[in-house]
């Protein structure tokens, strides 16, 4: 048995070809003959190969025994129907003794999809039915108490699972129109994740026929197309792909990094270890325990100055402080805390060391990662719920490189000077 | 022995344009026109032009004109360009005009550069000036921009 499948000509090819006893094209006829499916005259007139295609016709069975369901010559039928109406085909060859090649050609752009219709500032768009998971419709009080911010970024737990909302006003930079009470939320996917599109209104679901849009608007990367509706009047397709995109659902390389790294640690069963700290009255950020080297506690008056960088002695190195609160832009500055003693946590790489300073540390949890909605802001890889509750996941990296870009580079100039 | 070259005119704050008319596919008064969110502004919208969809391009705002007062509506004239069927937006359609070559000149350097990248040349007529359209920049409208 082999499986195909294949580009050619606009169109995917895919081929099914055994090496059993084939089809004999005689003992097709005969069956044929036999259940009216054509005449003798017919019969006599048609080649090897047209005989083989027989198994399409309706009607026509090799089966012995009928029951409810089998044998009544419809299957291959259906299998023909349903591709032809897709614009595609599909073909059977057979030499008896030696095997069979069934070939199934389908276009590669469908030009009529099943689209949901919805509006939005006045006017409609169309969404592929093909990235709708589902609607989701909120009501007045339901809509204030179940959307939560993170950082002003709105997310909605779709049965305990975080879902990133994008408006699709604001993504089309159009005004609202109405100010209404309820919550439109199309759940929609692209690649493999999840996101509520909050929309005004839904209408319907409808067949459309794709039409392309002008070079002068290929660059826009929220529309695939635009159809033609019943009325005469255009509406715009909405690209799912690049909608999700362009709000950062999808961000772009680090994204994707973070999302692998919680598919294998995730998905695989790999519970991780976390430790989560806060730096503000009530948030929770979290760092994998693996990239902790140590967790200290410095007295304020050990900080010492080194240029711009604050520093403490530590184990007699010299360890740069990076201030979490200023790097993540939260709260107040910690500089001028009272608090006598510092919380840090130690994070080494290449053998050096970085103390994060952070406001307090709160736990550490075993959680497997899934990281729910991608990174709306530097220094936060994801975010995802421990302990049912939201929790950001730190990019230790980032945060460090950018409060000392010569952390990492650095080290790999000493090294080279050290091998010279 | 002059050539002759014909043209279809039309106005745009009072200068008369043309295009050739072998470029021209049609010409129809105001439609509705379906606006897209996040285009170049100087794409007005789209129009269903019997079942084709194609790009309305304001043209005053292409040539870097002052838009048309709000209470006048913009024809349609569309032309075939190698980037498709587009229409281009102007005030108002005049003839098509048969117009001899000894009277074109190139664009002179003096004039808005907006103007002079679109503009192929100049035919001077009896008491007007006809500025000829490179039709295919003006459809072009991420020109100036890398193209993506």
């Amino acid at each position: 048995m082999l499986l195909r499948a294949f580009h050619e000509g606009g169109q995917v090819n895919i081929e099914i070809i055994d090496d059993g006893g084939g089809i004999d094209p005689e003992k097709i006829k005969n069956i044929a003959l036999s259940k009216n499916v054509i005449t003798q005259e017919q019969a006599d007139r048609m080649g090897d190969r047209e005989l083989v295609n027989l198994i399409f016709a309706a009607g026509f069975s090799t089966a012995e025994k009928v029951t409810n369901v089998s044998g009544r010559g419809v299957g291959m039928d259906v299998v023909r129907t349903n591709i032809e109406k897709i614009g595609g085909s599909v073909d059977i060859q057979s030499v008896p003794g030696k095997g069979t090649t069934l070939r199934v050609k389908i276009p590669l752009t469908l030009a009529i999809i099943p689209a949901l219709i919805i509006t939005t500032a006045g006017e409609r768009y169309a969404i592929p039915q093909v990235n709708l998971l589902e609607l989701v419709r909120l009501d007045g009080e339901e809509a204030k108490k179940s959307i939560e911010l993170i950082q002003g970024a709105p997310v909605y737990r779709l049965r305990g699972n975080l879902l990133p909302l994008v408006s699709l006003n604001d993504e089309l930079k159009v005004a609202k129109e109405e100010e209404s009470e309820a919550v439109n939320i199309v759940v929609l996917h692209a690649d493999d994740r999840q996101f509520g599109l909050v929309v005004e209104g839904i209408s319907d679901t409808e067949e459309i026929v794709v039409k392309p849009l002008g070079k002068q608007l290929k660059g826009i990367s929220a529309f695939s197309g635009a159809t033609i509706m019943g009325d005469g009047k255009l509406a715009l397709i909405l690209d799912v792909m690049g909608l999700a995109q362009k709000s950062r659902v999808i961000a772009e390389h680090q994204e994707k990094s973070i999302s692998k790294e919680a598919a294998s640690q995730g998905a695989g069963g790999d519970r991780q270890t976390l430790l989560i700290f806060g730096l503000e009255k009530d948030d929770r950020i979290a760092i994998p325990l693996s990239e902790v080297a140590r967790l200290e506690e410095f007295r304020r008056s050990d900080v010492e100055r080194s240029g711009e960088q604050d520093v403490v002695q530590y184990r007699g190195e010299i360890m740069p402080l990076i201030y979490l609160k200023e790097a993540l832009h939260v709260g107040g500055e910690e500089r001028d805390s009272d608090k006598e003693l510092m919380q840090a946590v130690v994070f080494t790489k290449n053998d050096r060391s970085v103390g994060l300073i952070v406001e307090r540390i709160i736990d550490i949890v075993e959680e497997s990662v899934t990281v729910q909605r991608g990174a709306n802001r530097t220094g936060v890889l994801g975010t995802i719920v421990v302990q049912d509750r939201v929790t950001d996941l730190l990019d230790v990296e980032n945060v460090v490189q950018a409060a000392d870009p010569s952390f990492l580079i650095e080290t790999k100039e000493v090294a080279l000077v050290e091998e010279a | 022995m002059s050539e002759q070259k014909q043209f279809c005119t039309f106005y745009l704050d009072n200068h008369m344009f043309g295009v050739k008319v072998e470029q021209v596919q049609e010409v129809f008064r105001y439609q509705e026109m379906t606006k897209v969110p996040l285009a170049p502004p100087v794409v007005r919208g789209l129009i269903n032009l019997r079942g084709q969809i194609i790009t309305a391009i304001d043209l005053r705002q292409r040539l870097g004109m002052e838009p048309l007062p709000e209470d006048k509506l913009p024809m349609n004239v569309v032309v075939r360009t190698k980037d498709g069927v587009v229409s281009l937006l102007v005030d108002e359609i005049a003839d098509v005009l048969e117009v001899s070559e000894e009277t074109h000149e190139r664009p002179p350097e003096t004039i808005p550069n907006e103007v002079r990248q679109l503009v192929l040349g100049v035919y001077k007529l009896s008491g007007k000036l006809l500025l000829i359209l490179d039709s295919e920049k003006a459809v072009d409208v991420n020109a100036g921009v890398l193209a993506s």
